[in-house]
């Protein structure tokens, strides 16, 4: 994006309207001319009477777009102390690279300037209105847009820029307006990807992987467009054309550390841990301050049913992260696994009050209670967790278990007969979860038998079924002292 | 005591260290006959013991030490070669790791010396670290001149030698009283210069083959700053008598000039003649420590706890070092051992019930926390009640943390890490403008965590403000320069900047 050729604009049309203005040029330059010696020989040399403010804008643009800012700055300097403020090419670059630095205020006045030096220079008003967008005012930066599309100009980016400001305003429909028109004039990857964000954020799923995709067609090579597509693919479920992706990221970044992770967490929901512990073994140089890092490992230690370790990584990464409620729910889980209820129940508790609106946390919470004898309290986490999504067939086994074993074998009953026919409707349920199955299974005949006899206390079973379903690794949002948020594999527990 | 021989009572006193009582049964004995060398040099052994401090281990550096030095050789020396430019990549990172207020890991164990590492500006010199009391403007004019008035005004009959009259020259030769005398000038008139003179005189007098006085000539530089002409001195009488005393003056003289690695190979010549001497292994602990080389501390301290098994300041390294590293079953049963010891203090209580916590001992765990409120001052009672909100998060009740850290700032509103975590918990809950505050508060006062400017950066960056939020990262990335999410926020805002309108 770095515009040679954008850049190199102002200086072309620069030439062309000195070319105009060259006689109003001259009887201030001679007035100007401080210097005796270059006088007398501007008067030797026939050819060039006048001094040329513009000699330096060559330079001044090589040096910008080496990105060499600080002799650029100087060079501008000395191009302004000659033509005593009056160079404007000298004054767009230096807003350029305050821009470029940073400091957004002062560069809006040297554009400023520039459009007092020459008000129709339509580039400093667009700087102008950019400066205003990076500085967080949209709607003044959309007024200065209007203005400069009221005197023709209009180019893809005119167009994209709006857009950007229509996105922060949270006006969607405008701003993928816009970006279609962007891309009419112009078909270039960056539109296309902020269409994708556009589409995102208005949960249009597929139209973003579509306009991914047309991104990654114009530009192969960008592991950024790769990433962001196949976190999107994961999103949707397609994790084998997300898969693919990463790799395909990888080999041009081996570093890429969002890559790493999210194909390490595509291993490791296909079981196989090993391979999943080497990716994340690059990741742990790269980032060893990264929460969802560290939850992933654990995991992948869970998976392999080293206990041990996995509560150290897990440990870690609620360290790192003491907002993050996936990290608490694993840890619940891994201490339910090796029978620790009391602490189970803490980090099950903690990741309710985190994030309140997530069933299986309710459900695990009843198991744990259930194990703790707290049939009352199970029973209300097995109900909240129902309310909450009555469609997950884990809760209601667990919940069957639980009523079964304190004797109300009506209510199990009716709780099996909700889970066989979720687990019958759910497609491949049954071939993913065989340990739910034979629970199931015993469940049945110990209610079976109860029918006719009421025999003995049923002791079903409660081995860990596993699956693991990952979410997206994410750009961290707001982070407590250091923290993180993104992919994390929860597991099931029956 | 009647029947006694008054000069073998004050001998009595002077063993059991009832120091005054032994010098005011000396001044009776001086006053019925002035000319009592015993009695004098007892007295003179007397008033010395009771004021004087070993000096040969801790110090620290005045304010115009630390920044009017000369003595530094490189101004950007490479890491791990000088104290003010610690390894950066050695233990742990600063993520796990907290960082105290003068910019290095947290310690185990709070000395002299290690709260205030050499700090680069005036700015970071004035600033005294949480922990740690003020810095002395100069440790000459400070710390011995206060003692030094201090003993005068308890001596009886005003001075009890007046050393400008006698003839230094003549002491030299008298070797048992010289060093009485020598130890008096230093530690109770505090007159170096004298000091020096004496020890000058006394050298000669032994032919400069006695290394107790070549020692303490190499102290007396020292004292005097003159650090070229004290390792000199120091250097010789090592090579003459091994002694403890003379490593551990020459060792401290490289610490002064700021050879970390000089002194190291000091305390380890010292080590080759005296095996197993806790006092040589703590001074290299102390010496990684302050480079930053955690792990060989670490080492080091382990090695020191084989020889002492109660020493403190091993077991509190120890013990943090478990603690950060993953390990806090382990860093309980040192911090156990510590309470088994007698050591009680509201850091101790603090620490074991922050351990108990992460090893999921959640009923001890408060019950530590109320102990160590219960006997906390201002300052540490903000770390704890700071600790409390850590423990509130984890458990997932935000509004006991909240709580918690108000309490924190309360305590102490330089509580920088408290505000940052309170900024966090308000932008949880939507209020921005409060979050603001709160990083904003959280700069100013701890300018030396790069969190709170990490997130306003993020912040900013969400209100679309992307000056501040490049100004933050900047400034985030400069105080932590491994911080990963910071370059990459950096890199983002770059391309954003950068784009051009055509």
């Amino acid at each position: 994006m770095d515009g040679k050729g954008e850049a190199g604009d102002p200086a072309r049309q620069q030439q062309e309207e000195e070319e105009g203005s060259d006689a109003a040029a001259s009887t201030t330059a001679s007035t100007a001319g401080s210097k005796p010696r270059r006088r007398r020989r501007a008067a030797r040399s026939k050819e060039s009477k006048l001094e040329n403010y513009d000699a330096l804008n060559w330079r001044i643009h090589q040096l910008y777009t080496e990105q060499r800012f600080d002799d650029c700055d100087k060079l501008i300097e000395l191009a302004l102390q000659r033509s005593q403020s009056q160079c404007d090419y000298a004054l767009y670059v230096r807003g350029m690279i305050l821009k470029a630095q940073g400091q957004l205020k002062e560069a809006q006045t040297a554009f400023q300037e520039v459009l007092r030096l020459r008000p129709t220079n339509h580039h400093a008003a667009l700087q102008i209105a950019r400066c205003l967008y990076l500085s967080g005012k949209f709607r003044a930066a959309l007024d200065v847009f209007d203005q400069a599309a009221e005197i023709g100009v209009s180019s893809w980016r005119v167009h994209h820029d709006k857009s950007m400001c229509h996105v922060r305003l949270k006006q969607y429909d405008q701003a993928e307006q816009l970006l279609g028109r962007a891309l009419a004039i112009y078909n270039n990857a960056l539109s296309l990807q902020q269409l994708a964000r556009v589409r995102i954020l208005t949960s249009d799923l597929p139209g973003a992987a579509k306009a991914y995709e047309e991104a990654l067609k114009i530009s192969p090579e960008d592991t950024e467009i790769m990433t962001s597509l196949g976190l999107l693919y994961l999103r949707m479920g397609q994790p084998s054309r997300a898969f693919e992706l990463f790799g395909t990221c990888l080999t041009y970044d081996p570093r890429d550390t969002r890559a790493i992770l999210a194909a390490a967490s595509i291993i490791q929901d296909n079981e196989d841990y090993d391979v999943a512990l080497v990716k994340y073994r690059i990741s742990a140089v790269l980032t060893p301050e990264s929460a969802e890092l560290w939850n992933n490992i654990g995991m992948c230690f869970f998976g392999k049913q080293k206990y041990v370790a996995a509560i150290a990584c897990l440990k870690r990464a609620a360290y790192l992260a003491p907002f993050e409620w996936m990290v608490a729910f694993n840890l619940g889980l891994v201490h339910l696994t090796v029978g620790q209820h009391a602490s189970a129940y803490h980090f099950f508790s903690a990741s309710v009050k985190l994030r309140p609106k997530f069933a299986p946390a309710y459900g695990l919470l009843g198991v744990t209670l259930h194990n703790l004898k707290d049939p009352e309290s199970a029973d209300t986490a097995f109900k909240r967790a129902i309310q909450l999504d009555p469609s997950d067939p884990i809760t209601h086994i667990n919940y069957a278990v639980m009523l079964f074993e304190h004797g109300d074998i009506k209510g199990a009953a009716q709780q099996f007969s909700v889970y066989e026919t979720i687990a019958d409707n759910m497609e491949g349920f049954k071939e993913e979860h065989g340990d739910c199955v034979h629970t199931a299974r015993l469940l049945q005949t110990k209610l079976k038998t109860n029918n006719t006899s009421t025999a003995s206390a049923a002791k079903s079973s409660t081995t860990p079924a596993a699956t693991a379903a990952s979410s997206s690794a994410q750009v961290p949002p707001v982070s407590a002292v250091p923290a993180a948020n993104g992919d994390s594999s929860q597991e099931m527990l029956l | 005591m009647e029947g006694v021989d008054p000069l073998f009572y004050a001998h009595f006193l002077f063993r059991r260290r009832r120091y005054t009582e032994a010098a005011d049964v000396c001044s009776e004995l001086l006053a019925k006959n002035p000319y009592d060398k015993a009695a004098w040099y007892l007295k003179t052994r007397c008033l010395t013991e009771d004021v004087r401090i070993d000096e040969t281990e801790l110090e620290e550096e005045g304010l115009a030490e630390v920044m009017l030095d000369e003595n530094a050789v490189a101004s950007v020396p490479r890491p791990g070669t000088s104290f003010s430019r610690p390894l950066t990549d050695s233990g742990s990172s600063r993520g796990i790791r907290p960082m105290s207020k003068s910019g290095r890991p947290v310690s185990g164990f709070a000395r002299p010396g290690t709260q205030g590492a050499r700090p680069s500006t005036m700015e970071a010199a004035v600033r005294t670290a949480r922990s740690a009391t003020s810095r002395p403007v100069t440790s000459a004019s400070g710390r011995y001149v206060r003692l030094g008035t201090a003993s005068m005004l308890s001596g009886d009959d005003g001075t009890f030698i007046d050393v400008s009259k006698l003839d230094l020259r003549k002491y030299a030769f008298r070797r048992g009283l010289a060093r009485a005398l020598v130890l008096y000038i230093l530690h109770v008139l505090n007159d170096t210069g004298k000091a020096m003179e004496l020890a000058a005189y006394a050298t000669e007098a032994a032919r400069f083959q006695d290394w107790w006085w070549k020692a303490i000539l190499g102290f007396c530089y020292h004292r005097l700053n003159l650090f070229r002409d004290a390792e000199k001195q120091l250097k010789s009488s090592f090579k003459q008598t091994p002694s403890i005393l003379a490593c551990m003056l020459l060792a401290k003289v490289y610490i002064r000039m700021d050879q970390p690695q000089n002194a190291i190979q000091c305390y380890r010549e010292g080590l080759e003649k005296f095996p197993d001497e806790p006092v040589l292994l703590a001074g290299i602990a102390r010496v990684f420590e302050g480079i930053g080389d955690l792990t060989k501390s670490v080492e080091e301290y382990k090695k020191l706890l084989k020889v002492d098994s109660t020493n403190v300041e091993a077991i509190a390294s120890l013990a943090a070092d478990k603690f950060y590293g993953d390990q806090p079953e382990i860093a309980l049963v040192f911090y156990r051992r510590l309470l088994q010891m007698g050591v009680e203090s509201a850091e101790l209580f603090n620490n074991l019930g922050l351990s108990c916590f992460q090893a999921q001992q959640y009923d001890m765990a408060l019950g530590c926390f109320e102990r160590a409120l219960s006997m906390a001052d201002d300052e540490a009672m903000s770390d704890i009640w700071y600790n409390i909100a850590f423990v509130g998060m984890s458990l997932g009740n935000v509004k006991l943390a909240r709580e918690a850290l108000v309490l924190a700032v309360t305590c102490d509103s330089t509580n920088g890490e408290a505000y940052n975590n309170l900024g966090v918990i308000e932008q949880r809950k939507g209020n921005s403008g409060d979050a603001r505050g709160h990083y904003q508060t959280a700069i100013k006062v701890s300018p030396h965590i790069h969190e709170p400017h990490y997130n306003y950066a993020l912040m900013s960056l969400e209100a679309g403000d992307l000056q501040q939020a490049y100004k933050q990262v900047n400034d985030a990335l400069q105080l932590y320069s491994a911080h990963l999410p910071s370059q990459d926020l950096l890199k983002e805002l770059k391309a954003t900047l950068s784009q051009h309108a055509s």
